[in-house]
């Protein structure tokens, strides 16, 4: 028995030693051929752009971001780069390989992977690339999917800089008219897409080799030569600046180009006046001329006209906060008594109509547009709409022209209601409240938002008309029909809301209040404090620890489809987030399975910061409406942070 | 009747044994036919092995000797595989080594190999890699021409046009085994 096992344990171990001889005998042979196959497998890419290379070489040079691998062909015929980008529109890498030949012009470009929403041509994209030199000057990026385009050329322009950093290749020279189109984005904001392109529509003025026009209307650029290529901005009140096509500042008195740019402007507003004048003749039937009135306006006002007879005024406008935030262009015209009598919607870019009689259903109002209503599924565009109409009669009662008409008090306290509570107002500025029945005197309407903690209450008294706020903490606020706090002297009214107020709102669930309590340090106790604010903030607690006090918020928002979204954030005694949760954070990847990020890194990345921060940590890709949630919620936490730590910190 | 016996006898199908390889390494059809190959040498050279030293094999050491075997196979086939195939190499990637434990290799080496003699054993081997390889190389066709509208690389006309991406995932793998079991099911039935 013992015989038999041991023959069978040499048997195992028999067939083990010659299984590994056979192996390593086998390995002799296979060995090396395989190692060639790995190394063919890396240089498979670098042969397909250049198939008429003998080798390469590894370049190891400082490097930005997007090269992921430098290569030197050995006969001396170019460079291959291997690249990698991911700021395209998705955030995931874009790979690229290109080829570029020892006179510094690329000879092949391959597209490794793609993986944005938009296809910017993916089979002839890239070939554009082919022959162009360091300057890029025939490459255009492809309308529509301008962040992948974009993204692609900015890291083609990484490649050549590599080379051309280390006196590998010469740098292409741009010509003045690629320096100009370059520069004007860069210095002028105005005429910069989201994207940093040039948005400005070519026009010809005489004295101007070139000259763009901004779609807003504020600024125009010219292309002057006087000895040399220079770039002139002039924006609407005719200050010119004046740059070389190094980019620096020539713009000092008795500078020839500020003359030139001065005269060229002259030029571009007679053109541009005698087309105004043509196109606003018959907004105001009988008018006889138009000129030009140089008053102080808003962003959205681009133009504003006197009738030469006295009919009335005509105001040129466009607004690029609908929907697309391209510009929505318009012109209305007023009578002398501050009434609209005609409005035209020159261009809407806009995804949604808003219907073809909206326009027209401003004719016959006043400064207080009381009678124009906002159009439901098209809210972006028909708010901006009437926020540009709005502008139009700012303009003119502002400068006296006309007389501003008064608002009845209904409409005071709607328009109040977003600017002091907050809370019932989504971040894009829609009002999510929903009205509540109150039976009690003095009210005359009454809201609350959908998460209870903040209700609004229109009431009157022989003193006029108040909008008073209460929230869930017993705490109210009394404004006036100017928006003055008033609660000293209105303490009637702030107690007859707070009465109410305990049947129509609700606190915090100890729920709620205990996941925001698990944020702040371990060991401390958390006590509310009540606040007089209305935003997001619906719950407040304090811990007093050995490091200072720490704070956690509660916050209710509005993210896709107006659904809420809940926040808990903890704030340290620096004003630092120090702790964060949600729930339901990403709602649109119900919708957009393309937006995702994982909670915990997005938490990973907003801890830490501060009041000041710019808003970008919060961003998802393709999920805007949720990223602005985000936005909100935590800029509240901070000003509810500020205003009870007094500023400190 | 043998090729009712690829279907109704197909030890994946009936007794799912190597499934593994089946739905994971079955992407494409070249890959497909790598796998098939391979999985069917390890199987035929691992029986004829173990039949030869049936006779100094008892319990104790039956199956660890039949996965030394299967596993030296194995790794003799990825080094052939990495240095002269190395394109269906890289398709097959982890899948070629863990053929070292595949169920199928091993339960014949267990089951038949260590009882039958030579000439039986190596019968009984090449016909359950034959319906091993029916089955892997018809998966593999399937999934290529709906996943990605080609076969063996050639684009195959309306469905390159048409392709339905799930094929090339691990879903489509499921979903084509599980009709292929229930083609397998009406065979089975019919021999009956």
């Amino acid at each position: 028995m013992a015989t038999k096992k041991a023959t069978q344990l040499i048997l195992l171990i028999a067939t083990v030693i010659v299984f590994a001889g056979i192996l390593v005998a086998l390995n002799t042979v296979t060995g090396p051929k395989i190692l060639a196959n790995q190394n063919s497998a890396v240089f498979e890419p670098l042969f397909a752009v250049m198939p008429e290379a003998k080798g390469f070489t590894a370049l190891d040079l400082a490097a930005a971001d997007t090269v992921k691998a430098a290569w030197k062909e050995t006969s001396g015929k170019g460079y291959v780069i291997q690249l990698a980008t991911n700021k395209g529109y998705t955030h995931e890498d874009i790979d690229i390989t290109v080829a570029i030949a020892a006179d510094g012009k690329i000879s092949a470009v391959n597209l490794e992977s793609y993986p944005e929403t938009k296809d910017f041509g993916k089979e002839t994209y890239p070939a554009t690339y082919i022959g162009q030199d360091s300057t890029l000057a025939n490459v255009q990026l492809v309308a529509g999917v301008t962040f992948s385009s974009k993204a692609f050329k900015g890291a083609i322009e990484d490649a050549f800089a590599l080379l051309i950093d280390n006196g590998l290749i010469g740098a292409g020279v741009k010509e003045a008219s690629q320096v100009i189109t370059e520069m004007i984005p860069v210095v002028n904001a105005d005429m910069c897409s989201e994207t940093g392109m040039l948005q400005a529509k070519e026009v010809e003025v005489k004295g101007a080799k070139k000259a763009w026009a901004s779609d807003s209307g504020k600024s125009v650029a010219f292309w002057l030569e006087n000895g040399g290529d220079f770039l002139a901005i002039v924006d609407n009140t005719g200050k010119v600046t004046a740059y070389d096509l190094d980019g620096n500042d020539v713009t000092f008195a008795k500078n020839p180009v500020v003359t030139l740019a001065e005269a060229a402007y002259d030029e571009y507003q007679s053109v541009l006046n005698a087309k105004d004048i043509e196109e606003i003749m018959s907004l105001i039937p009988g008018a006889v001329g138009f000129r030009k009135l140089a008053v102080e306006a808003p962003d959205t006002v681009k133009s504003v006209w006197a009738e030469t007879s006295g009919l009335g005024y005509v105001v040129r406008s466009a607004t690029n906060k609908g929907f697309t935030h391209e510009y929505i262009n318009l012109s209305v015209a007023f009578t002398a008594d501050g009434k609209i009598s005609n409005v035209v919607l020159e261009s809407y870019p806009e995804t949604r109509d808003f219907g073809a009689d909206y326009p027209a259903t401003y004719i016959g109002q006043d400064s207080t547009l009381s009678g124009v209503q906002i159009i439901a599924g098209v809210t972006y565009s028909s708010t901006a709409f009437k926020g540009a109409v709005n502008d139009a009669f700012t303009v003119l009662t502002s400068n006296g022209l006309v007389v501003e008409a008064v608002k009845e008090p209904s409409q005071v306290i709607d328009e109040m209601i977003p600017e002091k509570a907050t809370a019932l107002i989504n971040p894009q500025g829609i009002f999510q409240g929903e009205e509540i029945e109150v039976k009690a005197d003095g009210v005359v309407k009454a809201w609350r938002n959908p998460a209870k903690s903040v209700a609004a209450y229109w009431m009157n008294n022989a003193d006029g008309d108040f909008l008073v706020l209460a929230n869930a903490y017993g705490c109210a606020t009394v404004y006036d029909l100017k928006g003055n706090d008033v609660t000293g002297s209105q303490k009637a009214l702030s107690d007859a809301a707070l009465a109410n107020s305990t049947s129509v709102l609700a606190k915090a669930t100890s729920k709620e209040i205990a996941k925001v309590t698990k944020l702040l340090p371990a060991g401390s106790t958390a006590v509310e404090v009540a606040c007089d604010i209305y935003t997001s903030v619906a719950d407040i607690v304090k811990a007093e620890t050995a490091d200072g006090v720490y704070y956690g918020f509660l916050c209710h928002t509005y993210g896709f489809g107006n659904h809420e979204m809940t926040y808990y954030v903890a704030i340290d005694p620096n004003g630092k987030i120090s702790g964060l949760n949600t729930s339901t954070l990403i709602i649109e990847a119900e919708y957009y399975p393309q937006a995702s990020v994982k909670k915990a890194d997005y938490v990973a990345a907003l801890t830490g910061v501060t009041a000041d921060w710019t808003g970008e940590e919060a961003l998802i890709a393709n999920a805007t409406l949720t990223t602005q949630s985000t936005q909100t919620a935590l800029n509240e936490a901070f000003a509810a942070f500020e205003l009870l730590t007094g500023g400190a910190n | 009747m043998m090729e009712k016996d690829i279907i109704s006898k197909n030890p994946v199908m009936v007794l799912f044994l190597g499934a593994c390889p089946a739905l994971a390494a079955t992407t494409t059809a070249t890959a497909s036919v790598g796998m098939a190959v391979s999985v069917c040498l390890i199987l035929v050279l691992s029986s004829v092995l173990m039949s030869l030293m049936r006779k100094g094999v008892g319990d104790a050491i039956r199956l660890p000797l039949a996965i030394v075997i299967s596993a030296g196979f194995a790794s003799i086939a990825q080094m052939v595989m990495a240095a002269y195939l190395p394109k269906v190499y890289a398709m097959l990637g982890v899948y070629l080594a863990i053929v070292a434990v595949n169920a199928m290799v091993v339960t014949h080496q267990q089951n038949t190999a260590s009882q039958e003699g030579f000439g039986a054993s190596l019968k009984q081997a090449v016909i359950t890699g034959i319906e091993f390889c029916a089955l892997v190389i018809v998966m593999g066709i399937v999934r290529e021409i709906l996943g990605n509208g080609t076969c063996f690389g050639a684009k195959v006309p309306f469905f390159a046009n048409h392709t339905i991406a799930v094929f090339g995932k691990a879903g489509g793998a499921f979903i084509v085994f599980a009709i292929l079991l229930a083609v397998a099911g009406c065979f089975r039935k019919e021999a009956k």
